[in-house]
């Protein structure tokens, strides 16, 4: 089956060229639809020192379909939603923009990079994107408050 | 009470033989281009005055005739009432049923007709109004309990008095009634009496019969107009759908981004991209690329690879030859029957295998077989100065020869670029020069013909990297449902208000307070925006998996899931009733 091909294949190419502050796997060998994903808190964020552990779930049409992200680790920034979920909002992995070219690491790395700069435009929590704009520090403190209190 | 609702009278005849027939009245009617008939059935010509009768449907028969009275009475000798009129006396036999006939002069004669009717054997009873100058008198029951069990009836004086006339002529013997020798010319026994028979038909009057017929005629009207409406619509949706298709052909349309769902490219197109064997991008400098068979079908795949190579290998110490069969940028409308010659091409092509060589050219470069198999091109330069005999320049340097029918000289055709992808954006195993087969889109990307082949047939028409369409301009791959004319409608309409609101936004010095009227309009836009968006986001949602288990898997027609995809937009089964009927009312 071709996702599985080319699933073993990004994960092979993950292992060889790990990147630094992400962890990523299958949830078991039987099934590769299903990783569990580990990101470091980028340092220079509000998010550094925190261990944020997310949910990749790859579509069987993958690389067709672009897998979903959640996070499973709570965490205060607005293109996270504040629920169970906690599903991210990255414009890669809409389906009018996701391209099968894009690899997963890749989707790591840009979910790195919001953690690093949140997207505004592209808010799903509202009120933490208008905190950000308009009270930077306020956020900062309590995206550290939160990293503190559930990514340790 | 049963009202009556005809009268019919006619002229039947009863053998002087008939002693006992009497009952049923089964008597043959008198030839009537020699008599007389008369119906009468327009409600305007008579009244039922009085009936026992509730059922209704019952028809009261009876020979016509006018009662006896006292000799006396000023009623009988009236004026009316001619002398020789069929009286009782007149009739055959004394059992037959009978219906009276008698003019409506006033109450006292009235009366006494009724009584002497009484004692006769009636079915009923008709009256007859006369003119004015005798008697403005109505109402035969008037003032009295009706005592009498036979049906009272009224007949207009403009038929009532002629008709009395007419009485009058059948009283006597065949020879003697009206026509009496004709008829008795034509065979009628003389011995024979003619009469006058009458039959009134009654019907059961409802109490509301103007209620009814007032709903009644309200109910159709309600029916015509919905359906003049529904046809009306039907005839306007029909309109537009056929205008849509025919934009879409002239490719003002673009279907993808009416986001109708899933369209997906048929196979015959698909095998009409183009295969090609990978050449990188700087690789194939030293070596001009080669070029494979085109209208090859994925699973036709690796014969054609093998005989590719089987070519080259046997080629290259082979002399020039001519194949037929060039064409040179074919417009996508390949059919089946070329793809099998195609087929049989490379058959051919591997039994004797017969190249032509020639040097690249640069204007090669936009000529691409798409017929011709014969593609192979040097891949050494020692053999180039063997290709290329003096015959065939002049075929390889016009190569604007646009599809050339006629056999001509083959022109390989090397692919003229190499590319920059460098490996396959699906399965991202590199592509290796000059060995891979890849399969190029409409949009110059290229992939593993494996990879893509199954999403373009299954998923989308799209390109996957940069989302152009595959399919050819104008192509209508899908039923044109009634909803897609209406999101195209609701687009096109969302797109030319903005563009309104913009020129007037431009207008304003870009002040957008404006009047009360511009903001509601503005808000109004917005609204249908999001609606649009919304819905849209809802059926590429329904791209998903969600759809593909709705829809049952892959294996059912495009075109059936397209039509649920739009048409399941979460609605509900009236709705869907009433657009049938009403094909885009919103």
């Amino acid at each position: 089956m071709a996702a599985i091909k080319r699933i073993s294949r990004e994960l092979a190419e993950f292992n060889n060229n790990p990147v630094a502050g992400i962890s990523a796997g299958p949830v078991s060998d039987d099934n590769l639809f299903k990783w569990n994903i580990c990101l470091t808190g980028p340092q220079g964020s509000p998010y550094a020192g925190g261990l944020f552990t997310l949910d990749l779930t790859l579509p069987t049409e993958y690389p067709f379909k672009p897998p979903t992200l959640n996070f499973t680790t709570k965490i205060y920034h607005p293109n996270v939603s504040n629920d169970d979920k906690g599903s991210m909002c990255l414009a890669i992995l809409r389906s009018d923009n996701w391209k099968p070219s894009s690899k997963i690491i890749q989707v790591l790395e840009m979910a790195v990079g919001l953690l690093i700069e949140p997207n505004v435009e592209d808010a799903v929590e509202t009120s933490i994107a208008d905190e950000y704009k308009n009270s930077p520090d306020s956020f900062k403190k309590t995206a550290r408050e939160w990293t503190n209190k559930y990514a340790k | 009470m049963s009202a009556a609702t005809n009268f019919n009278f006619s002229v039947i005849v009863i053998p002087s033989a008939a002693r006992s027939v009497a009952a049923n009245l089964d008597f043959p009617t008198l030839n009537q281009s020699l008599s007389f008939a008369l119906e009468v059935s327009s409600p305007s010509d008579f009244q039922t005055l009085y009936s026992q009768d509730s059922k209704g449907g019952n028809t009261f028969k009876g020979l016509l005739y006018v009662p006896d009275l006292d000799p006396t009475d000023p009623c009988d000798n009236h004026d009316l009432v001619p002398r020789n009129i069929t009286r009782k006396a007149n009739l055959p036999m004394d059992d037959l049923k009978l219906v009276a006939y008698a003019p409506l002069i006033s109450q006292h004669c009235s009366r006494q007709y009724m009584y002497s009717a009484e004692n006769d054997n009636v079915a009923a009873f008709i009256f007859y109004g006369v003119p004015p100058i005798y008697s403005n008198y109505t109402d035969p029951l008037q003032g009295e309990e009706y005592p009498f069990e036979y049906p009272v009836y009224y007949l207009d004086g403009a038929i009532g008095q002629p008709l009395m006339n007419k009485l009058s002529e059948y009283s006597a013997n065949m020879s003697e009634v009206y026509n009496g020798f004709n008829l008795t010319e034509a065979g009628y026994d003389i011995r024979d009496y003619a009469r006058i028979y009458a039959v009134i038909s009654t019907r059961n009057t409802n109490p509301m019969p103007g209620l009814w017929l007032f709903l009644l005629v309200v109910v159709a009207v309600l029916l015509f107009i919905i359906g003049a409406s529904s046809l009306l619509m039907h005839l306007f949706q029909f309109h537009y759908r056929r205008s849509l298709r025919r934009r879409i052909a002239n490719g003002e349309v673009d279907l993808e981004g009416l986001g109708v769902g899933r369209i997906t490219v048929p196979r015959e197109f698909l095998a009409k991209f183009p295969l090609y064997v990978y050449i990188a991008e700087n690789g194939g400098q030293a070596t001009p690329p080669r070029q494979k068979a085109q209208d090859t079908t994925t699973p036709a795949l690796p014969t054609s690879k093998e005989g590719g190579k089987k070519k080259e290998r046997v080629r290259v110490p082979s002399a020039v030859v001519v194949k037929e069969g060039v064409s040179i940028i074919i417009p996508a409308t390949a059919t089946s029957e070329r793809k099998s010659k195609g087929k049989e091409r490379v058959k051919d092509k591997q039994r004797s295998p017969t190249t032509v060589d020639t040097p690249t050219s640069p204007e090669m470069a936009e000529v691409s077989t798409s017929k011709g198999l014969t593609l192979s091109s040097p891949t050494a330069p020692s053999t180039k100065p063997r290709s290329s005999p003096k015959t065939q320049s002049p075929s390889t340097s016009t190569p604007q020869l646009t599809g050339s029918q006629t056999p001509t000289t083959t022109t390989s055709l090397p692919h003229p670029r190499g590319y920059h992808q460098t490996s396959c954006p699906i399965c991202l195993d590199d592509f290796i020069h000059q060995e891979t087969t890849v399969r190029e889109l409409p949009c110059l990307h290229i992939f593993h013909p494996e990879c893509i082949d199954p999403y373009l047939e299954s998923q989308s028409s799209l390109c996957v990297l940069c989302k152009q369409s595959c399919l050819p301009k104008g192509y209508v791959p899908i039923r044109l449902t009634n909803a897609i004319v209406r999101r195209e409608r609701l687009l096109r309409s969302v797109r030319e208000r903005s563009r309104e609101v913009a020129a007037a936004t431009a207008a304003n010095n870009g002040d957008a307070e404006g009047g009360i009227l511009w903001r509601w309009r503005l808000r109004r836009l917005r609204r249908q925006e999001q609606d649009l968006m919304g819905r849209q986001a809802l059926v590429r949602a329904g791209r998903g998996y969600g759809e593909r288990a709705r829809g049952g898997g892959f294996g059912l027609e495009p075109q059936y899931r397209e039509h649920r995809v739009v048409e399941d937009v979460v609605r509900p089964r009236w709705r869907e009733t009433m657009d049938r009927i009403f094909p885009g009312f919103r």
